[in-house]
């Protein structure tokens, strides 16, 4: 635990490499993610980042906060918003008690994904 | 125009997701994989010979594999749930139990649910929960 209740923050900006290299370790290579003229047709407009791929962002820092949450832990998500590549994707983790944290994580465009990670009693 | 990468698995059909529905995989969690997740991933918090991050094998792979085909293109995924139940080191063949928990279409959006159980040598090490709107970005 980091001691105090300052928050973890971790940031990342996706480049479209990113997302195929991610496609082919995770199999998230859906055309959303790996082909910008499919997304374009789409209202999103450009690809967007795997929501696993934010996932393992916002576990990282959950690790840096509380690295014992690897070994047992929960963590729930929703996306609330598209995060696309060139997005500066900002995850802020805030402890709010013994065992819980929240997670908030933004774009330029506001919010885009909150949560909640548990560390096992 | 063909598509800059191959799709690996055919697009499943909203119509043929059946709630209760089973399907089983294996994924081996190697040295390699796990080098290139924590380099994508920008993981300082540990090395590829330490325990395996659990969103390296809550990903769509054992999924795609246990079904034999992957979401309709332009799924969007809307939620996450992840409950570690065990530290998994690298190396290990988990087992991969996929259900389908939910199929249902609500104000035109088509909700799938799919709950992954994943085990080691019969020892649960963790349960995803992933949850769709399937074919959405397309519709």
């Amino acid at each position: 635990m980091s001691g105090t209740d300052e928050p973890t923050v971790v940031t990342r900006t996706f480049a479209q490499q990113d997302l195929d290299d991610f496609g082919f370790v995770s199999g998230g290579t859906g055309l959303i993610h790996t082909d910008p003229g499919f997304a374009a047709r789409t209202e999103f407009g450009r690809p967007l980042v795997q929501g696993l791929l934010l996932l393992a962002v916002v576990e990282e820092a959950v690790c840096r906060a509380r690295p014992e949450w690897a070994g047992a832990g929960d963590v729930e998500v929703r996306y609330r918003a598209p995060v696309t590549v060139g997005d500066a994707f900002r995850v802020e983790i805030l402890p709010t008690g013994a065992d819980e944290l929240t997670i908030e994580a933004t774009t330029a465009d506001g919010v885009v994904l909150t949560g909640v990670a548990r560390v096992a009693a | 125009m063909a598509a800059r990468i191959t799709q690996q698995f055919p697009d499943i059909p909203f119509a043929e997701l059946s709630p209760g529905s089973r399907f089983h995989a294996e994924l081996h969690l190697t040295e390699e994989l796990v080098r290139e997740y924590i380099r994508l991933a920008g993981v300082r918090t540990r090395q590829p010979q330490d325990t395996v991050p659990p969103s390296l094998y809550c990903t769509f792979l054992p999924m795609f594999q246990a079904m034999g085909g992957r979401m309709e293109q332009g799924t969007l995924q809307v939620g996450q749930r992840i409950r570690v139940r065990r530290a998994v080191t690298v190396g290990t063949v988990l087992a991969a139990e996929v259900t389908v928990r939910e199929a249902v279409e609500v104000h035109g959006r088509r909700q799938v649910v799919v709950e992954t159980v994943f085990s080691d040598r019969d020892v649960v090490t963790c349960v995803s929960t992933s949850t769709y709107f399937w074919g959405y970005a397309r519709r």
